[in-house]
């Protein structure tokens, strides 16, 4: 159609739910008089529908050791905030193409109050307010964009500064450090803490008194005068002086311990229901199961250790890699599941791409329900890993789920993909209430 | 699951993967609402396993799937969306047969459209971002920005027809249209 006809501004207003009905009638009446305006009604609708599907600026997880659980929880109600907010606030920037810079994240939280509406507000919608931030009670997690974990107990006042460098007023943090790069320093009223690749806890105390605890690893600490700190030691200091040096009680940390399901080591069983999540076993059907020529454990070029290794040979159905789950009756709970992908030494396809797929089965074995997210493409580069999630509430009859990596080929394409680290585990969505975003008026 | 069903499931998935955005976009055209789009790909996509046995030749099978959508969203708007804004059924139906016909000039739309959107100055491609990707609603994106929503809807607007735009000139450029 050349020229604007007076009534697509209303199709707009339409197809974003915003046309009033006497708007929609006259549009109505149009659409079935007009094949020209019917025919750009057509076109207008799918490239909105197009838009969804359209590439995007992606927000990556840190590599390291992942808090999967924790982000799967919280990505439903916080990611798709976070990536406008981060977008937004750069709108006078070039776009940034891989991971922004944002400080930190709030991932979790558990029964957490917030000084006021705002701060709350703001962490729920995935920003950091650039300034002093207290919880009241309960335990909230950020990650840092670099990778560390930082857990409080209310009550607790502390400021990220930079992706790594926290203040901590007052109050208890619980950090964990996984990688070189994720290593951050901790500051408080009497003291410095600088993580050398470890498990730590830092107290700003009121009397301007700060305790630092190390459960595993080595931190450094003292402005002027430092000492390297042990697992296992926790050290008093005010003013710079250290004061006593004294074995780590953890039953101390126990609360601290316990704020964060993946911190909490006895938890571990429950993070994922896969067997050889990682692929450091030998491939077997009592683990993961496919058709034999199309799989194979890729030793050494995981994100940590081995890889699966999936190959379409052009003549292979849907080369895959599965496992199922006895998962007794979990109608109505969110069952998530992560995984991994990289292209294998050369670029995919066009058309050729990664499934991470859960599917539902009932009691008779009959398989009633599917989810899946693709991933990867002809941009992805080679053993780069991208990671990608999926997430459905389990329809009601739902006794075993299966989870199915896959490999999305054509016939006479060949082309191999290197999966790692999937998991799959099961939520009860009650769970995630203290998560849920305040809703507009 | 045998093998021979989930081979069967195996062709399914193939089928519906290859046909997805064509299904989705057919229903958006026929739907105001992005959540309902969201929701009845689901129950369309249920049915279509359901009754994939009465497929007759893979080379049928988006013909079939917008058959089935076509009479799910009838439904759908009967059973739910009687209290929504939304076309009759007379329009409706008009609307799903033109579709049918013109779906290979959809997919070369889709096609060029990534291209297009490189073109967008950085604002409106983060704009697009927060309502198409991140499902935020308009009005949060409207208050974020200091807009009214009305406002926030026209600018919406004008980027999608711009975008309409390039994508027809370059489908033109490409013998398409």
């Amino acid at each position: 159609m050349n020229g604007e006809h007076p009534l697509q501004e209303t199709i707009g207003r339409y197809l974003d739910g915003a046309a009033t009905q006497e708007e929609i009638d006259v549009l109505q009446s149009a659409l079935k008089q007009d094949a020209r305006l019917r025919a750009w009604y057509l076109q207008y609708a799918h490239l909105d529908s197009a838009l969804v599907q359209a590439p995007r600026v992606e927000v990556s997880p840190p590599a390291g050791r992942r808090p999967w659980l924790r982000w799967a929880v919280a990505a439903a109600v916080i990611s798709a905030s976070v990536l406008f907010l981060i977008l937004w606030n750069q709108q006078s920037n070039p776009l940034p193409t891989k991971t922004p810079a944002l400080f930190a994240t709030l991932v979790a939280a558990r029964d957490a109050q917030w000084s006021d509406y705002n701060t709350e507000s703001a962490l729920l919608s995935g920003r950091l307010p650039p300034e002093k931030i207290r919880l009241v009670t309960g335990s909230a997690e950020f990650l840092l964009a670099d990778g560390a974990t930082v857990v409080l107990n209310g009550p607790a006042t502390i400021e990220v500064r930079s992706p790594k460098n926290i203040y901590i007023e007052e109050g208890r943090v619980f950090c964990r450090c996984p990688t070189v790069e994720s290593r951050i320093t901790v500051v408080t009223p009497a003291t410095e803490v600088i993580d050398l690749g470890t498990e730590f806890s830092v107290e700003a105390r009121p009397d301007l008194s700060t305790v630092v605890a190390v459960l595993s690893g080595e931190v450094q600490v003292g402005k002027k005068e430092n000492r390297v700190l042990r697992a296992g030691e926790a050290v008093l200091v005010r003013g710079d002086a250290m004061l006593a040096i004294k074995p780590l009680d953890r039953s101390e940390y126990a609360d601290l311990l316990r704020a964060s399901p993946t911190i909490d080591e006895s938890n571990k069983a429950e993070k994922s229901l896969l067997q050889d999540p990682g692929f450091e076993q030998a491939l077997s059907p009592a683990r993961w199961s496919g058709a034999v020529g199309n799989l194979q454990l890729a030793p050494r070029v995981g994100r940590s250790g081995n890889a699966v290794r999936i190959h379409s040979d052009g003549i292979a159905h849907w080369p895959q890699c599965r496992q199922e789950i006895n998962t007794g009756d979990v109608s109505g709970k969110l069952i998530i599941a992560f995984a991994w992908a990289a292209p294998d030494l050369v670029r995919l396809q066009p058309r050729q791409q990664a499934i991470l797929k859960i599917t539902f089965i009932n009691a008779q074995g009959r398989d009633f329900g599917f989810a899946l997210q693709r991933f990867l493409s002809t941009q992805s580069q080679p053993n780069q890993y991208e990671q990608t999630q999926v997430a459905a509430i389990a329809p009601p009859g739902t006794q075993r789920v299966q989870l199915q990596l896959m490999f999305q080929t054509h016939l006479r394409e060949t082309g191999t993909v290197l999966f790692d680290d999937a998991a799959l585990a099961i939520v009860d969505p009650r769970s995630n209430e203290p998560l849920q975003l305040p809703t507009q008026d | 699951m045998t093998s021979s069903e989930r081979e069967q499931h195996d062709r399914f998935l193939r089928l519906f993967l290859e046909n997805e955005e064509a299904l989705r976009g057919f229903l958006r055209s026929l739907l105001p609402s992005r959540q309902d789009v969201q929701e009845l790909m689901q129950e369309v996509a249920a049915v279509l396993w359901r009754k994939f046995d009465l497929l007759e030749s893979p080379q049928e099978f988006r013909r079939w799937a917008f058959g089935v959508a076509r009479m799910q969203t009838l439904a759908f708007r009967r059973d739910r969306a009687r209290d929504r804004h939304t076309f009759d059924e007379e329009l409706l139906t008009l609307l799903a047969s033109e579709m049918e016909t013109a779906h290979d000039l959809l997919d070369a739309q889709r096609q060029a459209l990534d291209a297009c959107l490189e073109k967008l100055p950085a604002t409106q491609r983060a704009l697009v971002t927060a309502v198409y990707h991140t499902g935020t609603k308009v009005e949060q994106v409207a208050q974020l920005m200091g807009k009214t929503p009305m406002a926030l809807y026209k600018l919406l607007h004008r980027i999608r027809v711009a975008l309409l735009n390039c994508v027809t000139a370059k489908l033109n450029r490409e013998g398409y249209v």
